[in-house]
């Protein structure tokens, strides 16, 4: 903390002494003021609203480049980049829209560019989207976006899936830095807290560039909401109650900026039992297996989650230093683990506890993030500490010939990360900027348990990446950028000792040799983004990206309960490598828009797990108690292609129509299969009608129903089930109250309303032929509220 | 400019198109198929003989490998028990061609637990194109291991003379007589079921499976601790026990479905036997 301290001081003297103001008007197209649009300044998170005759004013800032955010209801948000002028006003035209979309700021931290702008297919969501489409976990309340996807297990795990790629080809940055928690498993969750994030900026198609490796499918970038303004210190207390699997969740949030200095703290809480599902059996291994009261028994679970943020902020920017800890126990469905059996699944009484088989998940974090400006130009700098500590417990297997082994522990895993990600942003001219990139990462991983599935190792690397940005006449945007990998593995070897009888060892068996691989590789991207008038825009980009084998594709050689399969390593894997194109075409009018976004990707040394044609028992006689089929990790060339097409209008002021369509295909060149856990296509629809109030307690009163219709999929890989297609409907309602100045948010919604018993493709369950979640009636309540003093 | 920008969209749109068909139909991805003609569900094998096995595997291109796995299915998963030497076999065997008949005889260990075990026969064909317990084209069976330790089970009339069926009325109390008896050891505990089994045929299931036999399913079904001792009499056990069968319950079999006195037994060694007999109503 005072090496952070000094370092910042050392910052702070480099940078310009010169003072300045920043001064503007806000203006409708017919030249009226808009009284209470919201300015904000991007770099230093300052912001205000405009007074009476629209004006706003910036005083104490730095001589620099900043970059302004202009909202207003009812108008198209804005971004501009400004200089600190001394006086001179900006005059900044907003136009009317209805669509809301456009209405909120659709910035990106780490381009800092507008919309517009922009040459990668982007989504962005807010605070408002996440409170209404609250999900369970943050992933499933993203799924609502089109390209967006989940892989789930149960309800309270599920896992990113962009344009139908997803484990180590998503990257999901939580406060700039990069998330990692064996990301390679099929049921291992994504462990954020879902209160947690302001705002979530989903980049489709190549990340590469600015973000590294396994930026393949797309980035999932999560931030904090904006830091509070001056001497404003506010709270939120929420409670979300669903009716399926009863859960309650609860989330508590404190934040302040007292002279400069800001805090937040937040706790969360959420508990759940086990989950219904329309149906009264399933069908496994030729037995009709029944679900006592529709419920699946010990899906429950339970998540504490902490987070608390200082910092300091300042006209010269700021800097905050997060400590945070996501901890979470899950149930695995008892008949999970191993052939489910009837005995398993008669009721213990209690459908809130969790027993065996279970999951229990650790993510401690600490993250400083910094933004500085140094010779009037802006440093970014994020620096974070994670340990991932991942426990599976069952009970131990009663076959083989060695001592039993004690407890329940069969997997600990232990990933510690540091990592280092800095960004230079130059403005060489009033049309050029330049990023300058830094990232680093070490890994060790450590393991514990009686199961063996991934070795102790620990990886290295580093890149440094050039951005360029030229925008030219106001309405051709080029982006291009180059980058450069280097990656190390180090695995040790682990040799299993082969029993004879209770004490003695027969042999050793080498699960995996010891691995010292380096991966080198080079990156770059060239986008372009035409916008010649404000409704049209078209967005062009064609990027590479790349992936450094992960150490489980190296060297994993076990049973992976969780995938009912052998995994089998490569040790002479080299890095995948991906082409990939896309266009984002979309026309905007004030009450209609419409967005095309098409893809294609072209993967060369594609690493998947490939069938073969052996058992466990096939590789050793011993080793492998309860084994299975032996899938080994190979990499062939693959091919994706795909997009999203969405529609929205607004035949009058208050009636939403919005319609979205996605669709993914892949192909795989050696086995001439799709690739396994490609989302179906599906189409999801919604009508929201927004209701003028007279009273002065309500606001915002809205009604929607909603439906979304998913496709059959019928292009599986080897050894995957099609999936019938299924339709969806749900409802919503919200309001916001307003009574004797207390003010709370009522969210309302009905999920699966008719009760559709349907089969996820991308769920882990849907191997034991388990129907998904039944209806659920999902009521959130959040109240804001400002602290005086 | 607008010629540029209009001209990388038609080339991205051209990769699109060209790179949009393929040829699923001459990809093979049908999994074996197993017919297994021995074991049978339920049958009983002798601790140090031979398990014989018969089968034969088929598939539309080549077949390629396939494994047998033998584990005991004690309590559910016999997780906890101690000093059971539990027959355990996992192995794996070459096939080859569209149709593989195989006969294998799989010795079993003389110390083995008496029980029951799981049976189980999957497969791949070349392709990686498995068998699974999902669809049930993977194959599980209930086999028994029976040992000279293991306790038995004899069913008697009334007058002590043993008997293949016992006669009973409808809407009656039902008495059993019998013997539970261990030459080596002890016993351990005594189950006693009366419940409906179907007869032959492979889903002769145990209700330890689940499906058809369920726990709610039994007419009559206690449990006895029986300690140490190394004989007992099924009519002692039930002394106190009441035991009707309602003209609704037998109404309800099936075809072909009888109602039996099932007798489970486990000694302290624990080896595990059971007999059946089926009740007969006229």
């Amino acid at each position: 903390m005072r090496y952070l301290f000094t370092f910042l001081c050392f910052f702070f003297f480099l940078t310009s002494q010169a003072q300045g103001i920043l001064v503007g008007k806000v203006i409708d197209q017919s030249g009226e003021a808009l009284v209470g649009a919201s300015v904000i300044i991007h770099e230093t998170e300052d912001g205000i609203t405009t007074d009476l005759e629209g004006k706003f004013e910036f005083r104490g800032l730095k001589t620099a480049t900043y970059h302004l955010h202009v909202s207003y209801i009812g108008y198209q948000a804005k971004t501009l980049e400004v200089k600190v002028n001394g006086g001179k006003p900006i005059i900044v035209t907003l136009e009317p829209t209805s669509l809301e979309l456009s209405e909120v700021v659709i910035e990106s931290n780490h381009y800092k560019t507008g919309p517009k702008e922009h040459t990668l297919a982007m989504e962005v969501v807010d605070m408002e989207f996440m409170n209404k489409n609250s999900d369970g976990t943050l992933v499933n309340t993203l799924e609502r976006l089109p390209g967006v996807s989940a892989i789930k297990t149960g309800v309270g795990i599920s896992k990113p899936v962009i344009r139908g790629m997803s484990f180590n080809r998503v990257i999901v940055n939580d406060r700039g830095v990069k998330q990692e928690g064996q990301q390679w498993g099929t049921d291992h969750g994504l462990e954020l807290d879902m209160f947690d994030p302001g705002r979530v900026e989903v980049i489709k198609g190549p990340g590469s560039l600015m973000y590294g490796s396994d930026g393949l499918g797309g980035v999932l970038n999560v931030f904090p909401a904006k830091l509070p303004s001056l001497n404003e210190h506010n709270g939120s207390f929420q409670s979300v109650y669903r009716t399926n699997n009863q859960s309650i969740a609860t989330s508590m949030m404190l934040e302040g900026n007292h002279n400069h200095k800001v805090y937040r703290f937040r706790f969360s809480t959420q508990d759940f039992g086990d989950y219904r599902v329309p149906a009264n059996s399933f069908t496994y291994n030729n037995f009709q297996l029944n679900l006592f009261d529709q419920q699946l028994k010990n899906t429950a679970g339970r998540e504490r989650n902490f987070s608390g943020m200082v910092g300091i902020k300042k006209n010269w920017g700021y800097t905050t230093l997060t400590v945070s800890n996501f901890h979470q126990q899950a149930g695995f469905f008892v008949g999970a683990i191993g052939i489910p059996r009837s005995y398993q699944l008669t009721p213990d009484g209690d459908s809130r506890d969790i027993q065996l088989p279970k999951q229990i998940i650790n993510h401690f974090k600490i993250i400083s993030n910094t933004n500085v400006l140094i010779a009037n130009n802006w440093l970014e700098l994020d620096i974070g500490y994670q340990n991932n500590d991942r426990e599976e417990r069952s009970l131990p297997h009663a076959h083989g010939k060695g001592p039993r082994p004690e407890g329940t522990l069969a997997h600990a895993l232990k990933l510690q990360t540091y990592s280092v990600n800095a960004r230079y942003y130059v403005k060489k001219s009033e049309s050029r900027s330049r990023i300058f990139g830094f990232q680093g990462q070490i890994q060790q991983n450590d393991r514990a348990g009686f199961e063996f599935l991934l070795p102790t190792f620990t990886t290295s690397s580093a890149g440094v990446f050039l951005f360029e940005e030229i925008s030219l006449s106001n309405e051709l945007n080029i982006t291009a950028g180059a980058r450069y990998d280097f990656a190390n593995r180090q695995i040790d070897s682990y040799e299993e000792p082969i029993y004879s009888n209770e004490t003695t060892i027969a042999r050793y068996y080498q699960r995996n040799g010891d691995i010292n691989a380096d991966f080198n590789n080079f990156s770059g991207a060239v986008g372009a983004s035409y916008y010649p008038n404000r409704s049209f825009n078209l967005k062009w980009n064609l990027g590479t990206s790349f992936k450094v084998p992960t150490a489980a594709e190296l060297s994993m050689n076990g049973i992976h309960h969780g995938t009912f399969r052998h995994e089998f390593g490569d040790s002479t894997l080299t890095s995948e490598r991906g082409v990939q194109a896309d266009v984002s075409l979309s026309i905007q009018k004030s009450n209609f828009s419409l967005m095309a976004s098409p893809f294609v990707s072209w993967f060369n040394g594609f690493i998947y797990l490939a069938p073969t044609s052996r058992f466990s028992s096939s590789l050793d006689d011993d080793a492998f108690p309860e084994g299975g089929q032996v899938f080994q990790y190979r990499q062939h060339d693959a091919f994706f292609a795909g997009g999203e097409f969405s529609v929205e209008y607004h035949p009058v002021e208050p009636l939403h129509i919005r319609t979205a369509f996605e669709y993914v295909y892949n192909y795989n060149f050696d086995t001439r299969l799709p690739l396994p856990f490609t989302p179906p296509a599906s189409v999801l629809s919604e009508i929201d009608y927004e209701f003028n109030t007279q009273a002065n307690w309500v606001s915002n009163l809205a009604f929607g129903i909603n439906h979304r219709w998913v496709a059959d999929q019928n292009r599986v890989d080897r050894n995957e089930f099609k999936t019938p297609g299924y339709q969806l409907f749900g409802l919503n309602a919200s309001a916001e109250f307003n009574i004797n100045g207390l003010a709370a948010v009522l969210n309302l919604s009905v999920q699966n309303l008719m009760d559709t018993r349907y089969f996820n493709h991308l769920s882990r369950y849907r191997l034991l032929n388990l129907p998904e979640q039944g209806r659920n009636i999902v009521i959130s309540l959040r109240i804001p509220f400002a602290i005086q003093y | 400019m607008k010629y540029t920008v209009f001209s990388l969209l038609m080339f991205t749109s051209l990769v699109m198109v060209s790179c949009g068909d393929d040829d699923n139909e001459t990809v093979d991805v049908t999994p074996p198929t197993i017919t297994i003609e021995e074991p049978h569900y339920g049958e009983k094998f002798s601790a140090g003989g031979e398990l014989h096995f018969e089968a034969l595997f088929e598939d539309d291109v080549a077949l390629a490998t396939y494994n047998v796995t033998v584990h005991d299915n004690f309590d559910g998963h016999s997780h906890g028990r101690l000093a059971v030497t539990a027959f355990d076999f996992d192995q794996s065997f070459p096939l080859s061609g569209r149709a593989d008949d195989v006969h294998e005889d799989f010795p079993i260990p003389g110390d083995a637990t008496a029980g029951p075990y799981h049976f189980i026969v999957e497969a791949i064909d070349a392709a990686g194109n498995s068998t699974t317990f999902a669809d049930g084209s993977s194959i599980e069976l209930e086999i028994w291991i029976t040992n000279e330790e293991m306790a038995h089970i004899h069913f008697h009339d009334s007058t002590g003379a043993e008997i293949a069926e016992v006669e009973g009325t409808v809407g009656e109390g039902l008495r059993f007589y019998g013997e539970i008896e261990d030459e080596v050891g002890g016993l351990d505990h005594v189950e006693i079921k009366v419940g409906h089994m179907e007869e032959g045929g492979d889903h002769d299931h145990d209700h330890d499976h689940g499906g058809r036999f369920l726990a709610e399913d039994y007419v009559f079904e206690a449990e006895f601790e029986v300690e140490g001792a190394t004989s007992v009499l099924i009519q002692d056990l039930l002394e106190d026990a009441s035991i009707v069968v309602s003209q609704a319950e037998v109404d309800e079999l099936e075809e072909g479905e009888h109602l039996y006195l099932i007798v489970k037994v486990e000694d302290e060694a624990g080896n595990i036997s059971r007999s059946a007999i089926e009740i007969h109503f006229d």
